[in-house]
């Protein structure tokens, strides 16, 4: 599903060079659920950009669904980003003059389905998540908890590959948070799991851990 | 919020007026046009009139200094294309009526006139030959209400002017003032024109009005009544007046004063655009979180600039609706002060429209494009 092979990222600013990440590879199978875990400036937010097709490698090389997705043009990315990954992020990021079905629809405008079986499938992903009965609300009044579990309906309604976390109950508390990581590790299926995180109990709810530190994996 | 509000709403007011100045000149313009037109459209267009002063000094040769009643017909004569011709002698004389002074003005004139300047006659009749240097008058709208005020019907009574008394033998309809026969008929009294020798001795033939056939070849009639004028009266300057020279002239006129509204509009839109301009680059600073995230979940650049340029375009649309508005409040508000008749006009109305949109267009599109150009991963670690 994933492998990621001598990964290389370097920053050029005007006063240096930061090498981010100095080769990563690993390997992660369709349906797993795993989280990137380490320190902050260990390279795990590159990772997951690279991983997310936000960001380009400096080397190496990344397939995705056995493809090769390292040096695509932004255009191309938009549409694998679109079809391929749902993204979840810690500050929910949904906006805020729309409902929750509004929020959760918007991936599925990007992706041209019609507004109509929009609506459906994102109040199919909004009772999974059960937040069916806040449809209608923005997310001014939802709680942090319900916010999230709207932007993980969100990730999930274009049935993508790949749903990537980043610390998704970083902005929550303890309590909210098992309940936020069960909606989104409950969803299962062939839908592989990557959760980015310092958190080392979300870390222990998923399969496997893959440990970074100082830019390389450190096993 | 209220403050994002507040500046959207600060930003399309240049919109606003530029677009009001727009929708205000162009409907204003017609308007003018529109009444310009009007003028003729009782009076007709087929019409000359020509103005004359004598260069010779009434007593400084024995040559002729005025027209007689019988040059007139000559002239009449001088071109096929003449269908009626009418002198007449405008005198400025206190009147008196039951008493009181009225400021009117006293026009001495022929039958013809009546036809020639679409004179209709409410009661009575019109002055006649048959009547020449008699005290008989037809009086304007204006001086007939001096009479209905008392309580008065007009017909046969009498009103003074200088020593003298006329009788009023018609009552003529309300009269469309227009810029081309510079009269106020609605606060004159017509009289004989023989007459007005009797009021003045210094009455003098000075106007003649030209009724024409239709299709007239203007250039040709002034030549051939041109030289009937050297021969009946050596030594004169003449001027002629035709209804297209007046309509022209309106459009002159309102020339400069559109060309002020176009700059004042052309200013309010650049400013107003450079507003909004400002206030999206202002936008996609602050809404770089929703780019990241729009973009992490599939936007493509194009879907994140139309986003910014729409929202542009909305922003002078609504300037702009409310800016055709205002501007149609103008332009009743000229037309009310004016007296013009006022018509609704669909071009500056759409244009108004059109307008906006381009502005919104232009002003959106570097927004847009920088919007567009940012990064995700950029706009989402902020």
């Amino acid at each position: 599903m994933i492998k990621f092979t001598e990964i290389t990222k370097t920053f050029r600013f005007s006063h240096g060079v930061y090498q981010a990440l100095r080769g990563v590879s690993f390997e992660i199978k369709t349906g797993e659920t795993v989280a990137v875990i380490g320190p902050s400036g260990s390279g795990k937010t590159t990772t997951m950009n690279i991983m997310g097709l936000l960001d380009r490698p400096t080397s190496g090389e990344y397939l995705l669904n056995n493809q090769s997705v390292s040096y695509l043009s932004f255009q191309e990315k938009a549409v694998l980003r679109n079809k391929m990954i749902g993204f979840v992020f810690q500050s929910f990021n949904l906006l805020p003059l729309m409902t929750a079905l509004q929020n959760v629809m918007l991936t599925l405008h990007y992706a041209g389905v019609k507004p109509l079986l929009a609506r459906e499938k994102a109040l199919y992903h909004l009772e999974q998540v059960g937040m069916r009965d806040y449809a209608s609300h923005r997310p001014s009044e939802l709680s942090g908890g319900q916010q999230q579990r709207v932007a993980i309906a969100r990730a999930l309604v274009n049935d993508p590959l790949l749903i990537l976390a980043d610390e998704p109950s970083g902005a929550l508390d303890s309590h909210t948070s098992g309940q936020v990581m069960e909606v989104l590790l409950g969803h299962g299926g062939q839908t592989t799991i990557v959760i980015i995180t310092h958190d080392e109990e979300v870390a222990r709810m998923c399969a496997r851990q893959i440990p970074i530190r100082d830019g390389v994996v450190a096993l | 919020m209220y403050t994002a509000k507040l500046r959207s709403i600060l930003a399309i007011l240049g919109v606003l007026v530029g677009t009001a100045a727009i929708v205000a000149l162009i409907a204003s313009s017609r308007l003018a046009t529109n009444h310009a037109l009007s003028q003729f459209k009782t009076l007709g267009t087929h019409l000359l009139a020509l103005n004359f002063q004598s260069l010779t000094a009434a007593d400084a040769s024995n040559a002729p200094h005025s027209l007689s009643l019988t040059s007139i017909n000559q002239l009449e004569q001088s071109s096929s294309q003449v269908a009626a011709a009418a002198p007449y002698i405008q005198l400025f004389q206190p009147m008196v009526i039951y008493g009181k002074s009225f400021s009117g003005q006293i026009v001495g004139t022929t039958e013809n006139f009546m036809q020639i300047a679409k004179v209709q006659i409410e009661q009575g009749r019109f002055v006649l030959a048959v009547d020449s240097r008699s005290f008989y008058c037809v009086i304007g709208a204006k001086i007939a209400e001096q009479f209905e005020r008392h309580h008065h019907h007009p017909i046969g009574q009498q009103l003074q002017v200088g020593q003298h008394f006329f009788t009023i033998v018609g009552v003529a309809q309300r009269w469309q003032p227009n810029l081309f026969l510079l009269l106020d008929l609605n606060r004159a009294i017509i009289v004989p024109i023989a007459t007005t020798r009797l009021l003045s001795a210094e009455a003098n033939i000075q106007n003649i009005l030209f009724r024409l056939t239709s299709h007239p070849n203007l250039p040709l009639i002034r030549q051939a009544l041109s030289e009937k004028m050297a021969q009946l009266l050596p030594n004169t300057q003449l001027q002629f007046r035709d209804p297209g020279q007046i309509i022209h002239l309106v459009g002159q006129q309102r020339q400069t004063f559109n060309w002020l509204l176009i700059a004042t509009g052309g200013i309010s839109l650049v400013v107003g655009g450079i507003g909004v301009m400002n206030i999206m680059l202002v936008s996609v600073v602050e809404r770089r979180r929703e780019i990241g995230m729009r973009m992490a979940i599939g936007a493509k650049r194009f879907d994140i600039a139309c986003l910014f340029l729409v929202e542009a375009v909305m922003l002078t649309l609504f300037g702009g609706i409310m800016g055709v508005i205002l501007g149609l409040l103008v332009t009743y508000a000229i037309a009310v002060v004016t007296a013009w008749e006022f018509y609704f006009y669909w071009i500056p109305v759409l244009l108004g429209f059109l307008v906006s949109v381009f502005v919104g267009m232009l002003s959106g599109f570097y927004p847009a494009w920088r919007a567009a150009q940012l990064d995700p991963i950029q706009c989402l670690t902020l």
